[in-house]
Formats: C-alpha cells, sequence, structure tokens
C-alpha cells in the first residue's frame, strides 16, 4: 500500500508559464506530492506523476523526458543507496515534491535513510570513465546534466534531500529579460 | 513493463521501459550473451543508467574477447540518453 497526496493551489499551468516576469508573482505557485513505498517497482508510478506535471506546466517533450529521467536517477539512488539492507523493515518511503515557480519547475526527493556526503561525490570524468568502460555512478552525473541545478541536504537517518531545478525558460534567457527589465 | 525475446538469430529485442527494476529480469539474457550480439531498441520506450550499466557490464566482457553489442532502431528519447551519457562513441548505435 502507498500513500499518494497531490495538491494543487488551484492556479493554472498556464498561467504559471505565462506570467513569467510579472512582478507581483507569488513565490511558489503549485505544489504537488507524492509519498511511496521506497522500491524500484515503484519507480514507474513516480516517473508518471513527475511527468505528467512536468506536461501540465507546459514543457516540450524533450524536457519532461530530462525530468522523468533525473527523478528516476534521483530515486533509483535512494532506494539502493539510502537505507542499509540489513535496517530495512519494509516501511521506508521517500517523497517527491514539485514546486511550480513563475520560472522553474523544483524537484526534491526525500528520504530518512542513512544519506551520504555530498562533498565526497565527484562527477566522473567521463573521457576516462568511458575509456576504462567503468561500471556505475552514472545517475549523478546523468541528474547534473539534464538539471539545471542539482542540490544535497544531508541530515543522515533525520532527513535527506536532493533538490533539482529545471527553468523553464533558459537560464542565460532569463538574465537577459532580467537585465533588460532593469534597463527600462 | 519490460520485455527481452530473442529471436532464432539470436538478436534480443527490447520492449517497454528498462530502468532498476528490470536488471535482474534483463542480466538473465545479457549474461548469456558469448559473442557480438544485435540489441534492437524498436519497442523500448525508456532506459534510466541502470539499464546502460546492463548494456556497458555486457559490452565490456564482450569487447575483452573482440565482441560487441549492435544497438539498433533507438528512439530519439533513448538517443538523447545514450549522447548525455556518452555511451553513443562505446556503442555501435545503427
Amino acid at each position: 500500500m502507498f500513500v499518494k497526496r497531490i495538491v494543487g493551489t488551484g492556479l493554472g499551468s498556464q498561467q504559471c508559464v505565462n506570467q513569467i516576469g510579472y512582478e507581483d508573482m507569488p513565490t511558489t505557485e503549485c505544489e504537488y506530492q507524492l509519498r511511496i513505498p521506497s522500491e524500484t517497482d515503484n519507480l514507474e508510478l513516480i516517473r508518471d506523476f513527475v511527468s505528467k506535471v512536468a506536461e501540465k506546466v507546459g514543457f516540450k517533450s524533450d524536457d519532461v523526458g530530462k525530468i522523468e529521467l533525473a527523478c528516476d536517477e534521483a530515486c533509483t539512488n535512494v532506494m539502493k543507496h539510502a537505507y542499509a539492507s540489513g535496517q530495512k523493515n519494509g516501511k521506508e518511503s521517500l517523497d517527491i515534491l514539485i514546486q511550480i515557480d513563475y520560472d522553474k519547475f523544483t524537484l526534491v526527493v526525500t528520504d530518512h535513510g542513512r544519506g551520504f556526503d555530498p562533498d565526497a561525490i565527484k562527477l566522473p570524468d567521463m573521457k576516462e570513465y568511458l575509456a576504462q568502460l567503468k561500471v556505475g555512478g552514472l545517475g549523478i552525473y546523468l541528474m547534473k546534466t539534464l538539471m539545471d541545478e542539482v542540490d544535497y541536504q544531508m541530515q543522515p537517518g533525520v532527513r535527506n534531500q536532493v533538490k533539482m531545478v529545471k527553468y523553464f525558460i533558459d537560464k542565460k534567457n532569463s538574465k537577459l529579460i532580467e537585465s533588460e527589465k532593469e534597463n527600462k | 513493463m519490460f520485455e527481452i525475446k530473442v529471436n532464432e538469430a539470436g538478436d534480443m529485442l527490447l520492449s517497454g521501459r528498462f530502468d532498476a527494476s528490470q536488471v535482474g529480469y534483463a542480466n538473465q539474457f545479457f549474461d548469456k550473451v558469448i559473442t557480438s550480439t544485435v540489441v534492437d531498441f524498436k519497442e523500448l520506450d525508456y532506459i534510466s543508467s541502470a539499464g546502460l550499466s546492463v548494456l556497458l557490464v555486457t559490452q565490456k566482457r564482450l569487447s575483452e574477447k573482440n565482441q560487441q553489442l549492435k544497438l539498433m532502431n533507438m528512439n530519439r528519447h533513448i538517443q538523447d540518453v545514450f549522447r548525455y551519457a556518452g555511451f553513443d562513441k562505446i556503442f555501435v548505435i545503427a
């Protein structure tokens, strides 16, 4: 059994996208949440949830695919590593929170397992990695490649979070728009 | 749903969505591959790094005997995943 909770604040997805640049926009327009057992059998459900929300707020197919895969990688890491196998009691869950702001889509994956030291994570040198046909460690590399921002907040045994952001428009273009607004 | 079928020629046809939940099932097939083999992605909709790792392990094992996997009929999304991971440089993709 799993608990699924979807919360919408009532603002439409098109509003989220079309009102880019409005100065009086609230910080967060919509939130969607899913709590689900930390089992790989649930990856498809998680991907469906995340991709449906990404489609709803206006991302094109390519970006929906990137968000879906980045979420899969983050959740797979939790399922494989967050809970030591000897400590599992079958009740481990993970939470997925999606926040829609006027300019960005934020995906937060939270678990209560043992976490890890984010400073110890080194992105693989892909040239060397591929030359030696090394196996594993691709998930974090893909997350950082697919999303605009990836950030970790670890409190082992209490709460570990991976936060990933995808902007609705290219970040450089956003800065240009901000710059143009300031110059007016 | 993920499925692997092997035809009479030994070609592997993948279908569905290949993620971490399917690694054990996939290894039952890929562990038996000992010579160069065609892997047809025509009906595969999705792959994550877990699926890529299964392919990489097999490719690594085969390359020691100068054999390889030959991947074909990938959809555009899967081609993109291979490109993001740099895997387009280590597999023969038709």
